[in-house]
């Protein structure tokens, strides 16, 4: 039965995280017109600048996969959605119990029960972060790129191109918020947090040409959680397996 | 009875999906339809109960009595309130209506007078044409005055009447790209490049040079509750959690935020000063074709009688509708078809003429995991004129048609009508 003014309080957990790019942003919109550059910077309505939420759910789904992987989970390749569905005999026998989601059929490793896959739900949702300073204030800064010809030691011909970025070193601003829902299974231990602050901390720069200097960045107000709290222990893909056997014998 | 104003204000740009399969951009709709709305909340309610994959048909409280039961609450339509008026966008308290089919306007300039050469009905003089077997070819005068191409044709929009002026309610769009990145290359994945329509979140307000003024998109729709109790209860509920909701697709990934408010608001009962508008206008202009074309011949003379025996009244779809006659989809509203809708038996209903035209409707159901069938959908601005002899028998029914709406799904806001839209007395020479 559910009544509408007696519902249980499952409010998501919601933070609110600053990106300060130390260098300039170059996240480029594709289709855009309108604009000199080859890559126009990608904006919102207002034409304020922005990192697109898709952008840094994705990057902090890589992170967690990267350091889901190599504390001992078997990860599945995203955003490949065949490889997200794998069928019983590409799950490792270990982890094919804790895969397992009641009510979704098929296999979820543990960043799918965050991040979601083509069955599961997302519990992350990630807003886009939105430069606080409006566009007026901002002047409009096209790069120039050329590529050389590396036998000639001259610019090659047809290879001169412009990246809108925003201004350097301006130490710009992005606000935004993400939310996290409730775990699909209440038993286990939920690794959502630990995984997403550190991922989190593990994001230096974000948007295109990271290599050549664009996009760097630092965090504030990032979430913490203190490190002698238990669930840093269940991060480790054996740790948790010996405890959830323990807990599932109990059980049975 | 309640009914609730939902006020949904964007917040981010709506993903809100028209068209599912097939191509590679995903289509905007100009507005939030009612099952996405209806959907949205039933969501949210049965995430916060923790009940996502249980049969909640049999024994569900207020959430069975809201979405499950046989007479549910009815989620229309949310239709931007966003519209130009004189220089600039603003966001109107108006109620927001869709214009009939049978609303024309130039070809050269179309569009309501100041911006455009004016729009006006054909439905009633298109009616007394027929009936008088003469030909009826409407033009623009406002065009023949200006010496431009005076053709007309349809003008389909949403539309609201501000301070005696009437405006053209819109939402605008906007085209994403998103590429998936291959983990191992760290490049774009090949076949994951993707483009979405959305709904922008934002207008300027105000455009003098570099000083702009923006405000969010807003959307209003309604929600219909047959229990006053669950009214409230519902209304209580969306303004307690008004900053929860996502609407449409992509909402894990910035899309589909919103604010929405609630307000209850007293039911319209004016049905029977609307009927009693639309046939004044309709004797009115039928003498001015009796004194333009003469003495009617004895068949009109006939129908003059009748005429005045007769109580037209028009069904306006206010939403797209699915409609079915023996099993089969139409996009008529036949008058068997109407008097089971309405549940009036009543032998002297006719049909006189319907406007009407068709597209397609998908979607997602989140409760099957699964898309939706393709339903074939009657346009919503369709227009049907019915007349009858017994009068009486049918203002409670079209009070509950307006109410229930016509047709299948209605409860998703397919199938919303009005009665005697006011738009219909508004004839050529003082088009608006």
């Amino acid at each position: 039965m559910i009544y509408l003014n007696a519902l249980p309080q499952r409010v998501s957990e919601h933070w609110s995280v600053s990106a300060i790019i130390d260098t300039a942003l170059c996240v480029g919109a594709g289709g855009s017109s309108g604009s000199l550059a080859d890559k126009p910077i990608v904006r919102n309505a207002q034409g304020q600048l922005l990192i697109p939420g898709s952008q840094i759910k994705g990057r902090l789904r890589h992170e967690c996969e990267k350091l889901a992987r190599a504390l001992g989970w078997q990860i599945f390749y995203a955003p490949i959605a065949t490889e997200l569905c794998p069928n019983e005999g590409q799950v490792c026998s270990e982890f094919r119990e804790i895969y397992q989601v009641s009510g979704y059929k098929g296999y979820h490793c543990v960043v799918s029960q965050i991040f979601g896959d083509p069955i599961l739900p997302s519990r992350i949702i990630v807003d886009d972060f939105t430069c606080v300073t409006p566009k007026d204030e901002l002047l409009e800064v096209l790069r120039p790129g050329v590529t050389i010809n590396r036998r000639r030691r001259t610019a090659e011909e047809n290879k001169l191109y412009l990246l809108e970025t925003s201004p350097a070193n301006a130490q710009l601003e992005f606000k935004g918020d993400i939310y996290l829902q409730s775990p699909f299974q209440s038993h286990s231990p939920d690794l959502a947090k630990p995984l997403i602050f550190a991922a989190l901390r593990r994001i230096y720069a974000l948007g295109g040409s990271k290599s050549t200097g664009l996009g760097w960045l630092h965090w504030e107000n990032l979430p913490t959680l203190s490190s002698d709290d238990a669930i840093w222990s269940s991060l480790d893909a054996k740790q948790y397996l010996a405890n959830h056997q323990v807990s599932v014998g109990g059980a049975a | 009875m309640k009914r609730i104003e939902l006020t949904i204000t964007a917040l981010s740009p709506l993903a809100i999906g028209r068209q599912k399969p097939g191509g590679s951009i995903n289509e905007v709709e100009q507005y939030i339809p009612g099952s996405v709305l209806r959907g949205a909340i039933a969501k949210y309610i049965l995430h916060r109960a923790g009940m996502e994959l249980e049969n909640l048909a049999a024994n569900g409280g207020d959430f069975a009595e809201l979405f499950l039961e046989e007479n549910p609450a009815i989620f229309q339509n949310a239709y931007p309130a966003v519209a130009k008026v004189g220089s600039k966008y603003q966001i109107l308290n108006n109620t927001i209506k869709v214009l009939p089919a049978t609303a024309v306007s130039s070809k050269a300039n179309p569009g309501f007078l100041h911006k455009g050469h004016g729009v006006f009905d054909t439905l009633i003089d298109s009616f007394c044409a027929e009936q008088f077997n003469h030909p009826y070819d409407p033009s623009s005068l406002k065009a023949l005055e200006d010496g431009v191409d005076p053709r007309v044709e349809a003008y389909n929009s949403l539309y609201s009447k501000h301070d005696q002026h009437y405006c053209t309610h819109t939402a605008t769009s906007r085209l994403l790209t998103r590429v998936g990145i291959n983990r191992y290359r760290a490049t774009s994945s090949d076949d994951i490049l993707y483009s979405i329509e959305v709904l922008n979140e934002a207008f300027s307000t105000l455009n003098k040079g570099k000083n702009k003024e923006w405000s969010n998109y807003v959307y209003r729709g309604y929600v219909n509750v047959p229990d006053n109790s669950l009214g409230k209860k519902l209304t209580n509920f969306i303004n307690d959690n008004s900053e929860v909701f996502r609407l449409g697709g992509s909402v894990s990934r910035g899309l589909g935020k919103v604010k929405i408010t609630a307000k209850e608001i007293p039911l319209p009962d004016d049905i029977p000063s609307r009927i009693d508008a639309f046939n004044q206008a309709l004797q009115i202009r039928w003498q001015h074709w009796s004194d333009a074309f003469g003495e009617p011949n004895p068949m009109s003379n006939t129908l003059t009688e009748s005429l005045r025996d007769r109580t037209f009244f028009t069904l306006n779809l206010h939403s797209d509708a699915i409609l079915t006659e023996d099993w089969q989809r139409t996009t008529v509203i036949s008058r068997e078809m109407f008097k089971e809708f309405a549940v009036v038996e009543d032998p002297s209903l006719q049909l006189h003429t319907a406007y009407s035209s068709y597209s397609y409707s998908s979607g997602w159901n989140s409760a099957w995991g699964l898309m939706k069938d393709v339903e074939l959908v009657t346009n919503k601005g369709s227009v049907y004129l019915f007349s009858t002899q017994n009068r009486q028998m049918w203002e409670d029914a079209l009070s509950n048609l307006e109410w229930r709406g016509v047709g299948d799904r209605t409860s998703e806001g397919f199938g919303q009508v009005e009665i005697c839209n006011e738009f219909h007395q508004i004839f050529r020479e003082c088009a608006v």
